[in-house]
């Protein structure tokens, strides 16, 4: 039990630097004295569009005068070995990477060979991108009892699947899609023939966004706030998370740093707000929500819900109601899709027992029907004198009406508004008194509110014209009082 | 015997979701060696109400110290769905107060109460488990709330009807069977069933408890019997003898003496009191959901004392032009009664079942009208009657004792016109 909690402490998989102070270049030495500079600081960028996390640390070595030659090497862990990259932030102009190595006999390792022209202890940045950090949103969010207001809690989980422990890391969180022409994790394991192949791969790993994310220009971490905000803030010690826009994509930062040990997930708050103001309304759209009344909540990305500062990830949200006994009831675990800032959200908390929602068809007839005559047709029969004149003619086209009532009961105790689509394909016309409006060239939108308690009755009539009669793929809509049918 | 002691010991331990505070290192790091005080659960309800999923809200009073706290809350073997955990501060004590005292909460004063935030959430691997880092800026304690929902702990609703001996009234009792095969106990649970109404109940584990949730008096009834050939089919197809099902209506509002809350699914079982005044089961049927102001309808079984005879008379076809036919189809009923009370009986004429039993129509529509052979008095049911559905109701008169049996014949005509 111990030994199992005493591995956990243990990195399972430590980057090991050496800084072999030796000016000699031949590497084919068994026996090395090397030292192990610490981090001093490391930085998380992942990307949840892709199995990506740049990863950028920081370590202080001393190099000498003339050549120097480092080891890095990565054993178990899931780094791609393309990229890797070495930048001296102290010395920029002093010193330069004049040759890397990566040795035959060892997969996961390099050798960088620095040329400096000073004695110093220098900080140097090692980039490189690695698979197995993920990162993901979900939601909490609690409704008030009359369905008016939503408070939401936004959070974000980080996995570290990566092998390597990272121990008060600064943690950012790309949203956006990025594209990437190799995964990292094909291109583990794969060691051999890597001269040619790596130097191919090079070129090619560099995402444009890991690009701008490197160069120094971007990437403001700390953001001066509000004095009077920071003030609480700071009383309650919650960790901040800033989030900013960079090209197509937005970066989450989140304050101070955070050690996620591998194989641990950790969850932070990444937002919250409270007073949302809600829609709620009932739709009906088989092709979107299935065959059913779906209640949909409706709120905005935007600064009047206390929002708007970054899009929405997509994330679950588990939505909860108060009940008047300051408990929360159980909506519905729901899937939010990526909503951008001044978007709205679309949440199909699925059908309400407590309205009653029948279609039903009424009567159906025809009319206009056009009939196609060939040339008359003469029979006679065998052995009599009777004749017979038979007009061929079939039916070429014809009208379809259909008169349908839509029953909709509200047992709810609150007034409610519904949405019905109907989808008319053809050459269509839609008759009736009630707020009908195009959706597109088959489809309507038919609109009402119920009252508490209310039923209602929606009657109208389709006509579809057929055969010869169809001219157009449209639907016209038609202003006329439909009764119930007298059967 | 005393290995088996220690064995159940340890199982009750191992399925305990427990909650442990951490007073050990607040940098935390990620040993998993921990002392911890284990807060027990000060309440706990379990929501009914959705119908789909079960809510646990427990309660528990947590110490906390100024700085960041570490709060453990563990799952092993049990069914909690973990992404629906939600951590609550209800109110916190700081020290400086008496906890105990009545009115602890007047008494505090704003600089008393503790203010807490919770940080992270870190989940270790393998585990079912979650640390919270909770940040409080004085020690104290705080009244937490931790709502979860579960799976396995699932609720069915049965509903036992007792009816007078002339089937008038009805009495209803709701019952609820909550069943834990959740891998937890709570033993000191409130289970809320929607509508303020709770009931406090323990819940052991693999335990299923049974109570009478509502109760209503005085329900009227409607009785209804009715024939449809294609839906509820014949009794007898050689003699032409349609089944007769007998359904109890009843209306879920005030007005018949309901309508508190919305009638869940559930197995409806129906006794009905004979003359010697103790009860005959006369059937049982799925009740749909019925939300408040809605109508249920019940099947109660088939009555063997009404005899319908359904005979196609005439099919004929008519051409119009062309290819272009109506056709005219002739139905007679011969009802009789063999009750000694007068019934309500609804005949249901399924058009497109009828439709195909004349002729093979290339059409999807049915287009049809009543002719003017129809010999049943007034307007279709107007609740029954649809595009492709005609219903009619009629009364029938009590057989007279003595007298000769009563029939009846009704004849439906029907044009289905312009097929091709």
């Amino acid at each position: 039990m111990l030994t199992n909690s005493l591995k956990k402490l243990i990195p399972q998989c430590a980057l090991i630097f050496i800084l072999a102070s030796l000016t000699c270049v031949v590497m084919a030495k068994n026996i090395d004295l090397s030292t192990l500079p610490a981090r001093e600081s490391v930085q998380l960028t992942i990307y949840n569009s892709q199995d990506l996390t740049l990863v950028r640390e920081t370590r202080q070595i001393s190099i000498k005068k003339g050549q120097n030659r480092l080891q890095f090497s990565w054993v178990n862990t899931k780094i791609d070995p393309t990229s890797v990259q070495i930048e001296f932030l102290s010395h920029p102009t002093a010193m330069n990477v004049s040759n890397t190595t990566f040795p035959h006999d060892k997969p996961q390792m390099l050798y960088w060979h620095i040329n400096s022209s000073t004695d110093a202890l220098a900080t140097v940045e090692i980039s490189y991108f690695t698979s197995g950090i993920s990162w993901q949103a979900d939601y909490s969010g609690i409704m008030d009892q009359a369905e008016k207001t939503l408070s939401m809690d936004s959070f974000i989980t980080v996995t570290n699947h990566s092998g390597e422990n990272y121990d008060h890391a600064q943690v950012r969180l790309v949203i956006g899609k990025i594209n990437l022409v190799e995964q990292v994790n094909d291109l583990l394991g794969q060691a051999k023939d890597k001269s040619r192949r790596i130097r191919e791969r090079k070129k090619a790993m560099r995402p444009k966004v890991a690009r701008m994310l490197m160069s120094k220009s971007v990437g403001a971490y700390a953001i001066e706030n509000d004095a009077v905000v920071m003030a609480d803030e700071m009383i309650m010690a919650e960790k901040e998370v800033t989030k900013e826009s960079l090209s197509e994509y937005y970066i989450f930062s989140i304050e101070g740093t955070e050690s996620i040990p591998n194989q641990w997930s950790k969850r932070l708050r990444s937002g919250f707000a409270k007073d949302i103001p809600i829609d709620t309304i009932y739709r009906y759209r088989p092709r979107e929500y299935g065959n059913m009344l779906a209640r949909v909540l409706l709120f905005k990305n935007d600064k009047e819900s206390s929002l708007g500062e970054a899009p929405l990830p997509k994330g679950r949200i588990q939505l909860y109601q108060k009940n008047n006994q300051g408990s929360l009831s159980y909506i519905a675990d729901l899937e939010l899709k990526y909503t951008s800032i001044g978007d709205q959200v679309e949440l199909n908390t699925g059908q309400n027992p407590e309205i009653f929602f029948e279609l039903q068809n009424l009567k159906n007839w025809r009319d206009n029907i056009w009939m196609r005559y060939r040339n008359g047709n003469y029979y006679r029969r065998i052995g009599d004198a009777h004749i017979k004149i038979d007009h061929n003619s079939t039916v070429a086209g014809w009208n379809e009406h259909s008169l349908f009532v839509q029953r909709i009961r509200n047992f709810t105790d609150q007034p409610i508004h519904v949405e019905i689509r109907r989808i008319l394909s053809g050459d269509a016309v839609i008759r009736s008194q009630l707020a009908i409006k195009k959706h597109d060239f088959q489809s309507v939108d038919i609109k009402t509110s119920l009252a508490v308690g209310e039923q209602q009755e929606l009657l109208y009539e389709t006509l579809v014209k057929q055969g010869r009669n169809a001219k157009q793929s449209q639907i016209v809509l038609e202003n006329k009082k439909i009764s119930y049918p007298v059967w | 015997m005393v290995k088996q002691e220690k064995t159940m010991k340890y199982k009750t331990l191992y399925r305990v979701i427990a909650l442990s505070v951490c007073a050990l290192s607040t940098t935390q790091g990620f040993a998993r060696i921990k002392l911890i005080t284990l807060p027990v659960r000060e309440h706990v309800e379990i929501q009914l109400e959705n119908e789909n999923t079960t809510i646990i809200e427990e309660e528990r009073i947590v110490p906390l110290k100024k700085g960041n706290n570490d709060i453990d809350f563990s799952w092993h073997n049990t069914s909690i769905r973990p992404e629906t955990i939600v951590f609550r501060v209800i109110d916190g004590n700081s020290d400086a107060h008496d906890n105990t005292h009545n009115n602890a909460k007047q008494n505090a004063k704003q600089s008393d109460i503790i203010k807490t935030n919770v940080i992270s959430v870190s989940y270790p691997p393998n585990e079912s488990a979650l640390t919270w880092n909770v940040y409080a800026d004085k020690n104290g304690t705080a009244r937490v709330r931790i709502t979860y929902a579960i799976n396995k702990l699932d609720r069915k609703y049965h509903y036992i009807a007792r009816t007078n001996s002339d089937e008038t009234k009805m009495q209803l009792m709701q019952y609820i069977k909550v069943n834990n095969q959740s891998g937890e106990s709570y033993l000191n649970a409130q289970m809320s069933t929607g509508m303020d109404h709770t009931i406090a109940l323990p819940m052991g584990l693999d335990e299923s408890q049974e109570f009478l949730n509502q109760s209503y008096e005085q329900i009227p009834i409607e009785k209804t019997y009715t024939v449809n050939a294609s839906e509820l089919g014949y009794r007898n197809r050689s003699q032409d003898k349609l089944n007769v099902y007998m359904h109890y209506h009843i209306v879920n509002d005030e007005q018949h003496n309901l309508g508190k809350q919305s009638l869940a699914p559930g197995k409806f079982r129906i006794y009905q009191q004979d003359k010697k005044g103790s009860s005959v089961f006369i059937g049982e049927d799925w009740g749909q959901y019925t939300a408040k102001e809605d109508e249920a309808k019940l099947f109660i079984g088939e009555a063997r004392d009404i005899v319908v005879k359904r005979i196609i008379k005439r099919q004929k076809r008519q051409r119009i032009n062309g290819n272009l036919y109506n056709w005219n189809v002739l139905l007679s009923y011969e009802i009789e009664n063999f009750k000694d009370k007068p019934v309500n009986l609804i005949i249901e004429e399924d058009l497109r079942a009828l439709r195909g039993e004349v002729f093979a129509s290339r059409s999807n529509l049915i287009e049809w009208e009543i002719g003017k052979e129809t010999s049943f008095s007034g307007q279709p049911l107007k609740k029954y009657t649809t595009g492709e559905r005609v219903a009619y109701q009629i009364s029938l008169p009590a057989r007279q004792e003595g007298a000769k049996q009563m029939k009846l014949e009704k004849k439906l005509h029907i044009n289905f016109k312009n097929e091709w």
